[in-house]
């Protein structure tokens, strides 16, 4: 939480009237209370500053805090403070108001010192220390009105997040965010202080993009984790996190990340005209600025790459693209995104490239298997049987004796019942996942066969699309392929093979259409530059990869000499 | 959403290239081999069909100076310039009239042939309307979604003939094409009408030049694609020749499903490659219809000042009608070669007038011609 943060989300997300704070501490915290209401988690502590003889609240919500930072760096030096240490500190122009600090606030503050961790007075004094040398170098900034005041206490704070705010809405924003909000008597701002600190999951192995070769860590919920995940790849200056807070009431942070001086600045002009124009109440996941800023709504291809794992993002950084983060879900958007991409996975540039580039063509292959193997099926058994190989034709029409369905009916039942099993498989408990497969290997093999719904050859079909289309590195592209599948299936029964071409066409027109942020989506294929073609079907040799996709418009194209 | 960032209309030279050959390579290679055949007599149809390749280089480079002559401007917007409004205005009609029904007979031809390789039983209007759709779909796109796909089909159709071509081979005889000419030249000129009319298409360039990033290479790309059209065409009629005989090629209507029919693989493989062949080359047609469709929404357009993509929905019906006309299969092959006759006179003398108009009236770019 810097400042920069609200800057950029003062952009359309607040509301257009800004309540300023007042200087009697009573009406400030009234003005809280009405706006916040009276929810237990929120924590609202009065006390008086001995040092300065004056009032002052604290307000943060409990669970958001770190209770540490909260009690101990805040609360406690101010409580602390005795009134000739407070003159040093240079407030003399407040002297006027000084006198001695009640003993009872004094004993109040010792005992809650003990209650809380119970540091010795050498520690403390290192501490405050520290709190003057950071007063010197931020004091020179603080000149408004009333921050004579928090001059003294900012000094006192040993915290690195610290600014101060003459408005209202800011200061509930910020608590709500998980900031402390220190209220001061005579003070017409509050000051705010970054003691975010929630529990969150620690970070673990991405789910569902798994590698053989290559970092084992993924992205968590933590949003300040996951930024902190890639500034540890790009050690760049130039990584520029454009904060946004997206979601009228879900305040969600978004951070739009690119590499200045290598990205496309239209690119990120695009990215950033398009997140403007997001109004909705909440962001829930990734998958909503997904869905609102995505070129065709209609397309059944994914338009922005999502995935878990940092050093994809961060090669896709490096390729001119650019990131969308989002807190509170590990999956990251990049975009823009091509058909090639959604083949490729990061372990292809971690292999050398021989393994890389077969395994490539491989998934190449399961592609044409997962869209095209149902449908071929369907059209060479009801339409075109001349196209199968006399024996192989005899041993299928062996196979469909006693099948009292036509082929489309067949194919649709084991299709279908795939498309549950792995959807039962996904959802239940991993324990009773496990116990689905069992059935449905059982139900898809022997079963249906004996019971003659199905076909041998069908079975065989069916497994071959079900293991191909596993064979995607992106989830989403999958998905993509296993609905044109369906489609394509029934094209094939009503038209057999001249409806497969049909529908190949038409779903190839849809890609020649598409364009994911003014990039089309079957770059780098066409419009052929064979000079970017050799991170393609294969994968050349890294030495050979010396410049940048140019489909993205890097400003920097050579990435090796 | 939808707000996608507008991208230049442009095409790269290369693609250029790709569409002239994909506009020239739509029905004519499946029959080319029969009617030279019928005007030549001997096996020397292949000669006749080189020469005319050459023939139509010539027309294709007319064409490109023309192009270079008005760079960043299509055909239809400067046809006007050159030779007044009122007389542009007909040009432009008559060129996409003629597109209309280049349209209408390539997709009756692409119908014949699905029903004859593929679905007998399916009235050829379903397969014609939907095959319709499909097209419209990539034309509404515009001019960059077509030479993308062009530019991605282009491959695997040169490839489906080369296998073609490379399959036969287990069938060709070389006393099938011999002697070469046998009776002299004569039968091969006599042979050149018909062969020509094989080449139209690459007219295309005349409104895809207006797209072109670079201009100056406008003739390059056009002399590219018909070279290319050429070699495979040459390939084809002397390959097709050489497997059937010249008297059989005579008697077939799809002389090159013919011979895709007598194709065999080891171990009988695949017993039927014709299907496999229409199958594939249903590809073929869709791109070339979609450059006729675009070029006629294109002109039309010029004419009324509306958006191309609401002729697109217009046109649809129109090349329909045009499609279903002829009553039976020589009806459509009559149909083809007027269609044809119309292109030789207008896009070989037309280009030739327009620049001679234009150069007498020092119009345009003089320094690229």
């Amino acid at each position: 939480m810097t400042n920069k943060n609200t800057t950029w989300a003062g952009a359309g997300v607040m509301s257009n009237e800004q309540r300023r704070l007042s200087e009697k501490l009573h009406d400030n915290i009234l003005a809280f209370q009405s706006i916040m209401g009276q929810s237990p988690d929120v924590i609202l502590r009065k006390f008086r500053i001995p040092g300065l003889n004056k009032d002052a609240a604290l307000i943060y919500i409990d669970g958001l805090v770190d209770k540490q930072t909260a009690n101990e760096l805040v609360l406690r030096p101010l409580m602390m403070l005795e009134p000739a240490k407070a003159r040093a500190l240079g407030t003399a122009g407040h002297s006027g108001e000084d006198s001695k600090p009640p003993r009872a606030a004094r004993s109040r503050a010792k005992a809650a010192e003990s209650a809380l961790v119970g540091t010795d007075e050498n520690n403390m004094t290192v501490s405050t220390g520290n709190s003057q040398e950071g007063a010197e170098g931020s004091g020179t900034g603080a000149e408004s009105a009333g921050s004579g005041h928090h001059m003294v206490t900012s000094a006192l704070l040993n915290v690195a997040e610290l600014k101060e705010s003459p408005l209202l809405d800011d200061c509930i924003q910020e608590v709500l965010g998980g900031n402390t909000v220190l209220l001061l008597e005579d003070a017409d701002t509050a000051l705010i202080v970054g003691s975010c600190g929630w529990p969150s999951r620690s970070i673990e192995e991405p789910v569902s993009e798994t590698v053989v070769r290559g970092p084992r860590e993924g992205f968590t919920e933590a949003f300040r984790t996951n930024t902190a995940l890639l500034r540890r790849r790009i050690k760049d200056p130039n990584l520029v996190l454009e904060p946004y807070k997206l979601g009228r009431r879900s305040k969600t942070d978004v951070a739009l990340v690119y590499i200045r001086g290598l990205t496309d600045m239209a690119l990120v002009e695009e990215m950033r005209t398009r997140l403007a124009r997001i109004d909705i109440d909440d962001v829930m996941e990734s998958g909503y600025i997904e869905q609102l800023v995505e070129d065709n709504v209609m397309s059944p291809f994914p338009q922005l790459q999502t995935t878990e794992r940092p050093d994809r993002v961060a090669a896709a950084l490096l390729e001119g693209r650019i990131a969308v983060l989002t807190d509170g879900t590990p999956f990251v958007l990049i975009a823009p995104v091509t058909f090639t991409m959604m083949l490729s996975s990061s372990e292809d540039y971690y292999e050398r490239w021989m393994p890389s580039s077969l395994i490539r063509l491989l998934r190449y292959a399961a592609a044409f298997f997962a869209l095209f193997l149902p449908s071929l099926y369907i059209a060479l058994i009801s339409y075109n049987h001349g196209l199968i190989p006399t024996k192989l034709a005899i041993s299928i029409a062996a196979g469909r004796e006693g099948v009292p369905f036509p082929s489309i009916v067949e194919a649709l039942i084991m299709e279908v019942t795939l498309e549950i099993l792995r959807e039962a498989g996904l959802r239940l408990p991993k324990p009773i996942g496990q116990a689905v497969g069992i059935v449905g290997g059982l139900v898809i093999g022997q079963a249906a066969v004996q019971a003659a719904i199905v076909s041998p050859i069908m079975v065989i079909v069916v497994a071959l699309t079900a293991i191909s289309s596993f064979a995607f590195p992106q989830y989403e592209a999958g998905i993509a392929i296993r609905m044109l599948r369906f489609g394509m299936m029934l094209a094939a029964a009503v038209l057999g093979l001249f409806g497969v071409i049909l529908f190949f066409i038409l779903i190839m027109a849809h890609l020649a259409r598409l364009q994911s942020f003014g990039v089309s989506y079957l770059s780098p294929v066409v419009p052929a530059r064979p000079s970017q073609w050799k991170d393609l079907f294969l994968r050349f040799p890294l030495r050979m990869m010396k410049q940048r996709p140019l489909m993205n418009r890097p400003q920097d194209t050579r990435r090796q000499k | 959403m939808g707000q996608r960032k507008p991208s230049a209309e442009t095409i790269t030279a290369n693609q250029a290239a790709m569409m002239v050959s994909k506009a020239m390579i739509g029905t004519g290679i499946l029959i080319l081999p029969q009617s030279v055949s019928m005007a030549v007599n001997t096996p020397d149809g292949w000669l006749s069909v080189l020469l005319s390749g050459f023939v139509a280089l010539l027309a294709g480079w007319i064409v490109g100076l023309l192009c270079r002559r008005f760079p960043g401007r299509g055909f239809y917007a400067y046809v006007g310039d050159i030779i007044g409004r009122p007389l542009g205005a007909c040009v432009v009609v008559l060129v996409s009239v003629y597109y209309l029904f280049s349209a209408g007979y390539l997709l009756r031809v692409m119908g014949e042939v699905t029903r004859m390789y593929l679905l007998d039983k399916t009235p050829i209007m379903v397969t014609m309307v939907l095959f319709m759709l499909v097209a419209n779909y990539l034309t509404v796109g515009g001019i960059n979604p077509i030479a993308r796909l062009i530019e991605l089909f282009m491959p695997i159709i040169v490839c489906i003939l080369m296998v073609l071509i490379v399959f036969s081979f287990r069938d060709f005889e070389l006393d099938n094409v011999r002697p070469v000419l046998g009776e002299g030249l004569l039968p091969v000129f006599q042979g050149m009408p018909s062969s020509i009319l094989s080449y139209s298409g690459f007219e295309v360039l005349l409104f895809l030049g207006g797209f072109m990033k670079m201009s100056r290479k406008a003739v390059p790309a056009v002399l590219a694609g018909i070279g290319l059209t050429t070699v495979l065409y040459t390939l084809i009629v002397l390959v097709t020749i050489g497997s059937l005989t010249v008297e059989e090629v005579k008697t077939v209507t799809w002389p090159t499903m013919s011979v895709a029919m007598n194709i065999e693989l080891p171990d009988g493989f695949f017993e039927r490659f014709e299907s496999l062949f229409t199958v594939l080359w249903v590809l073929s047609m869709y791109t070339a219809y979609v450059l006729y469709q675009y070029g006629a929404c294109l002109g039309a357009a010029q004419l009324y000042g509306k958006d191309f993509r609401v002729w697109a929905y217009v046109v649809m019906p129109i090349i329909f009608a045009i499609a279903v006309l002829p009553d039976n299969l020589n009806a459509v092959f009559a149909l083809g070669e007027y269609n044809s006759y119309a292109s030789l006179l207008m896009f070989g003398l037309l280009p030739v007038i327009l620049l001679a108009v234009a150069a007498v009236r020092r119009i345009g770019n003089e320094q690229a011609t």
